[in-house]
């Protein structure tokens, strides 16, 4: 009887073919001829969730020749590397899972990157947007340490190669661009209202407006005040002190170094000329005062009121030039009113 | 009386009977296996594994009809169940070179490289020659991108001149992205047999994924010159339609890059 698989001829009556073993009748139990197919749904699945497809490449160009162990150490090494076309692709999260065909998580990797970094950029100073920049980076770290799973086989390679490559990565984008972001625009968000802003503002402010140039009348800067005690009265022959802790504030310049500030009925007089600014401030400053402004000192307006001590007001009202951090050029926050400060 | 004599009360009605059940029976295992091969030819892989499964029906030793379900099983990307089979079919027939190699194409598409290379050497082992293993070997090697997969695929087309052999690598080739050696293959596919609307439509994709739109609506035009009906010709071209130039084909585009 001839062996359908490989053609030798058997004798009558055996069951399994002499050379190659393949059955040689048909068995009286029922051989089922449809073979098992997947579901609708399996299919898809597996394309998408591909995650445990590993492509291990053989070191084909091996010597023979070589020692065991030096063998197997590069075929170790050959089997956990990384090109380096890998390693540029990470500085795009997603780029590299499209590139090896996973295009699901490329997908989620590249979309949640995109979605949540702008938005985090905008909200920048609040809460979400802490929140959605956090998510942002998570994503990219997360792209990262996807590849390098694929790419090696080992732990500790896997380990050396994520700390690597996240640190290229931190160094060489997001190290030099929080740098260069957070000279020209960092956000500083309002705990308190601050006429002319409100209590969950979120202001932009330059940190290098004022390097080369000094600040000119009517520019909103931000300011650093230092820790002060404050006699308010006296108890006994003791005086009682206040502390007042150092702050930062946001305010107008309004009187440069050597200008004369006036207050009467309410109006604000800089130099005996009325002030634009006069009218924000005329609920607070309803006393005559006059002064003029130190050299080397601003005059800012504050929003504070004229009730607190004197010499507190004075503190937060004249303040050196050296502690003025940067100038207040843009709101983020709330939306219906983004935009330039004027 | 003879006018009542027609009448028919409570008779049982004779079943409908499909006139391709009554065919069925009187046809032998090579009647499917070449139904099978045609439809393989012109890339319906469900209707190619129907038949093996017919063909195997008939006569359950036919090796060929188990080797093809196999095939048609890794095809249609139904790699578990095409991994699964292979290994009942070598219950059956072990050490045949066919089903370790369908057995090794599976291994290599699931991504178990090494199982892979273990079945694909035991099929070498086996006597006898044929295309199919020589295609498995190639797509192994394509597969952990070694360079010498074209050697592979060369010997394979010895080894068999259809023009099915250098269709089947196109297709090898446009599943792990390497458009360029797909197209080689088409072509010389398109060469062999220019009848063949599927070899066109080969083509075609392979043209559309590297970008030469003009050229692919001509190939899938020849498509559906060779086969109105086509429906995947008629998909592509109405893509090509849709997809003109846009910021976004770039974008996605620039991701192609390296």
């Amino acid at each position: 009887m001839q062996c359908s698989s490989c053609q030798f001829e058997n004798m009558p009556g055996v069951s399994n073919c002499g050379r190659c073993g393949a059955v040689l009748n048909s068995s009286p139990t029922p051989i089922d001829v449809y073979p098992p197919r997947a579901r609708k749904w399996t299919k898809p699945f597996r394309r998408y969730f591909y995650f445990f497809t590993r492509h291990r490449i053989i070191p084909a160009n091996l010597d023979r020749g070589l020692d065991r162990m030096v063998h197997n150490r590069m075929q170790e090494l050959y089997d956990n590397r990384i090109p380096w076309r890998t390693l540029l692709r990470m500085f795009v999260p997603g780029w590299n899972q499209f590139y090896f065909n996973r295009k699901l998580q490329g997908r989620i990797f590249l979309w949640g990157y995109l979605f949540s970094l702008p938005l985090g950029i905008l909200f920048a100073g609040t809460g979400y947007g802490g929140l959605l920049l956090g998510a942002a980076l998570s994503l990219h770290a997360a792209s990262i340490i996807d590849i390098v799973i694929a790419n090696t086989r080992d732990r500790e390679y896997r380990l050396v190669y994520s700390l690597f490559s996240l640190i290229l990565v931190g160094m060489l984008t997001y190290l030099p661009a929080v740098e260069l972001v957070t000279r020209y625009a960092t956000p500083q968000q309002f705990l308190l209202n601050s006429p002319p802003f409100q209590r969950g503002d979120v202001v932009l402010y330059n940190t290098r407006a004022y390097v080369q140039t000094l600040p000119q009348i009517g520019d909103m800067v931000i300011f650093r005040l230092p820790n002060m005690r404050v006699p308010v009265g006296r108890q006994g022959h003791a005086n009682v002190l206040v502390q007042f802790v150092g702050q930062t504030l946001i305010g107008r310049v309004v009187a440069g170094p050597g200008q004369q500030i006036t207050f009467q009925n309410g109006n604000l007089f800089v130099d005996g000329r009325l002030s634009p600014w006069s009218q924000a401030f005329s609920e607070q400053y309803t006393e005559a005062y006059l002064n003029i402004v130190p050299t080397d000192r601003y005059f800012i307006m504050t929003g504070l009121p004229m009730q607190i001590p004197q010499q507190v007001w004075l503190n937060n009202t004249i303040v050196k030039s050296d502690s003025i951090i940067g100038k207040v050029y843009f709101r983020t926050q709330p939306l219906w009113r983004f935009g330039y400060i004027r | 009386m003879a006018r009542f004599d027609k009448l028919e009360f409570n008779t049982p009605q004779k079943p409908d009977v499909d006139p391709e059940e009554i065919k069925r029976d009187d046809l032998d295992e090579n009647y499917w296996i070449n139904k099978a091969t045609d439809n393989r030819r012109a890339g319906l892989y469900e209707n190619a594994l129907k038949y093996y499964s017919r063909a195997l029906e008939k006569n359950r030793l036919l090796v060929e009809g188990w080797v093809g379900q196999i095939q048609m099983l890794v095809f249609l990307d139904e790699l578990p169940e095409a991994e699964l089979w292979g290994r009942k079919a070598l219950e059956l027939f072990p050490s045949n070179g066919e089903l370790l190699s369908g057995r090794a194409q599976a291994f290599c598409r699931i991504g178990n490289i090494e199982q892979a290379y273990e079945n694909c050497d035991g099929a070498f082992q086996q006597t006898g020659q044929s295309a199919y293993r020589w295609i498995v070997r190639g797509e192994i090697m394509t597969c952990t991108r070694q360079e010498k997969e074209s050697y592979c695929f060369d010997k394979a087309q010895e080894a068999d001149h259809d023009w099915l052999v250098p269709l089947e690598i196109a297709i090898i080739y446009l599943y792990y992205r390497n458009a360029n050696k797909a197209l080689q293959r088409a072509r010389q596919a398109v060469q062999l047999s220019s009848e063949s609307p599927y070899c066109w439509y080969i083509q075609g994709c392979c043209q559309l994924q590297l970008g030469i739109d003009g050229k692919a609506r001509e190939s899938f035009h020849h498509c559906l010159d060779l086969s109105p009906r086509h429906v995947g010709a008629g998909q592509k071209l109405i893509e090509l339609d849709r997809n003109r130039w846009s910021p976004f084909h770039l974008f996605r585009r620039l991701f192609r890059l390296f």
